[in-house]
């Protein structure tokens, strides 16, 4: 939308607005022919008019040729989550926001938008499958990214972000690395790996696993256990809870679990924001949930718990108290 | 409007650079980021015309400053959102990473000017210029009448003319 060609005179505002309310009418989709004839003499009374018209009709133009390739959807939604960044955020919760922020900023591209960079990656709301050489196979979970290479005879994954199921065939071998971990799984193994903000959680379903760190302490896990890792410290050792490869089915199981939690959890699946309002973040709601279809699941939601969903376009969503 | 004169904003820069990076260095934890902003902020004052008496210049920088930063995290806001977006397609429909940096340029340009128009106003004005809808659809589907969906588009090209034509 850069101002049309070199010129840049002023126009009498009188003239503009006359325009403007030409303009308005002719788009409304329900002018009239008379009032398309008069628009069109109105244009020709004098070059000031015709310039006035061809500006408002350039703000227009420049909107759908800045943008072309990208749907009027997909332009809108873009915007939105533009606009979203308000003022009041940046002067007042600068601190928090900026830090959190500035920390991906001046880091790699890679960190900052894993799953474009990676070689496989799931956007919001995607589950993939992959299979690899010699029985291997894994499946992405939603905003997942991992890279794969073959070296020294090993196939070697690198989950960048995101969550993932990696199963082994009788005979399969495979390395796993995240940003904190090695993951060493033996065959016939069937394991979730996690990568979280600053750990990666490790949760064995069927057969054993290896957890190596940078400095070399091992671990070994069994089915049924979960532990969590950073690159130095390991969590507390604990059994699997149920509903924990869920996910891999398109549900997501909930057992009094704080709605807030829930909410989190859904986010990830669904395009846009989703915001909870704190007053109701401790309700708690069991059941198993769709987490292909996360409008459907949040309008179940407000069918057992004493909430309401307000969407706004439907890429921001805030669920609070009915 | 003529630029200022590069003396005082030399002044300016010499008295109140370091304050302005450490400012902004706290409010975004970041001192790479703290130092390219400053530097846009004098670089916008030497673009712009100072009032002709700055009697709270840190006041004055701080605003432009913030104005900036705001700027730069709708930037990113907007990066985000788009490489989101990418992730949707599949990879030999990719586009090149020069048409990226061109699609994020004219949005945010877009952006630019429509800020400070309410979302609803946008919505309205966005649904005209770019899905071609007639009022009477807008209004349907945004639940209003055709005499609100009218004056909402009268306030968004009065407010993009005065973007694009009058700064």
């Amino acid at each position: 939308m850069t101002p049309l060609a070199s010129d840049e005179s002023s126009l009498d505002p009188h003239v503009v607005e006359q325009a403007m309310l030409w303009m308005v009418r002719l788009q409304s989709g329900v002018s009239s022919a008379g009032e398309q004839l008069a628009c069109q003499r109105w244009r020709q009374e004098s070059p000031a008019h015709e310039q006035a018209w061809q500006r408002l009709n350039g703000i227009g133009q420049g909107l759908r040729d800045g943008t072309r390739g990208l749907s009027a959807g997909n332009v809108r939604g873009l915007l939105q989550a533009r606009a979203l960044t308000s003022r009041r955020a940046v002067l007042k919760g600068f601190a928090g926001a900026g830090v959190l922020i500035a920390s991906g900023y001046g880091v790699s591209q890679r960190s900052l938008m894993p799953t474009l960079f990676s070689d496989y990656g799931t956007s919001t709301g995607e589950r993939r499958s992959l299979s690899f050489d010699s029985g291997v196979a894994v499946q992405l979970d939603t905003r997942s990214a991992l890279d794969s290479e073959f070296a020294a005879g090993l196939r070697v994954l690198t989950l960048n972000q995101g969550r993932m199921l990696l199963t082994l065939q009788q005979g399969a071998q495979v390395a796993l690395r995240t940003a904190d971990v090695w993951v060493r799984p033996q065959p016939l193994a069937r394991l979730l790996v996690s990568q979280e903000r600053s750990a990666t959680l490790v949760q064995l379903l069927d057969g054993g696993a290896r957890v190596e760190q940078p400095r070399g302490q091992r671990f070994e896990l069994r089915a049924g256990w979960q532990q969590r890792f950073s690159d130095s410290l390991a969590g507390a050792l604990a059994p699997l809870p149920a509903g924990a490869a869920a996910w891999t089915q398109g549900l997501l199981l909930a057992e009094r679990l704080p709605l807030g939690q829930l909410l989190t959890e859904l986010d990830r699946y669904r395009p846009g924001v989703l915001r909870c309002d704190p007053r109701i973040a401790n309700l708690q709601a069991s059941g198993s949930f769709s987490i292909d279809q996360p409008e459907a699941s949040l309008d179940l939601l407000t069918q057992v718990l004493p909430i309401r969903v307000q969407r706004v376009f439907g890429y921001w969503a805030s669920v609070v108290p009915a | 409007m003529s630029p200022s004169s590069s003396n005082d904003v030399g002044e300016l820069y010499l008295q109140h650079h370091s304050w302005i990076v450490a400012m902004l260095r706290r409010r975004l934890g970041n001192r790479e980021q703290a130092l390219d902003i400053a530097q846009d902020t004098f670089v916008k004052l030497l673009r712009s015309e100072l009032p002709p008496l700055l009697r709270e210049p840190r006041a004055y920088l701080c605003t432009v400053a913030s104005r900036l930063c705001l700027q730069h995290f709708r930037r990113q806001a907007l990066e985000a959102a788009y490489l989101d977006s990418l992730a949707l397609i599949e990879p030999q429909h990719q586009p090149s990473e020069e048409t990226r940096l061109l699609v994020l340029e004219a949005l945010d340009a877009v952006g630019q000017v429509l800020d400070g128009l309410g979302s609803r106003v946008r919505e309205i004005f966005l649904l005209s210029q770019l899905d071609g809808l007639i009022y009477p659809q807008i209004a349907e589907q945004l639940g209003l009448t055709v005499n609100v969906v009218q004056k909402a588009m009268l306030k968004a090209y009065r407010h993009c003319y005065a973007a694009v034509y009058q700064q």
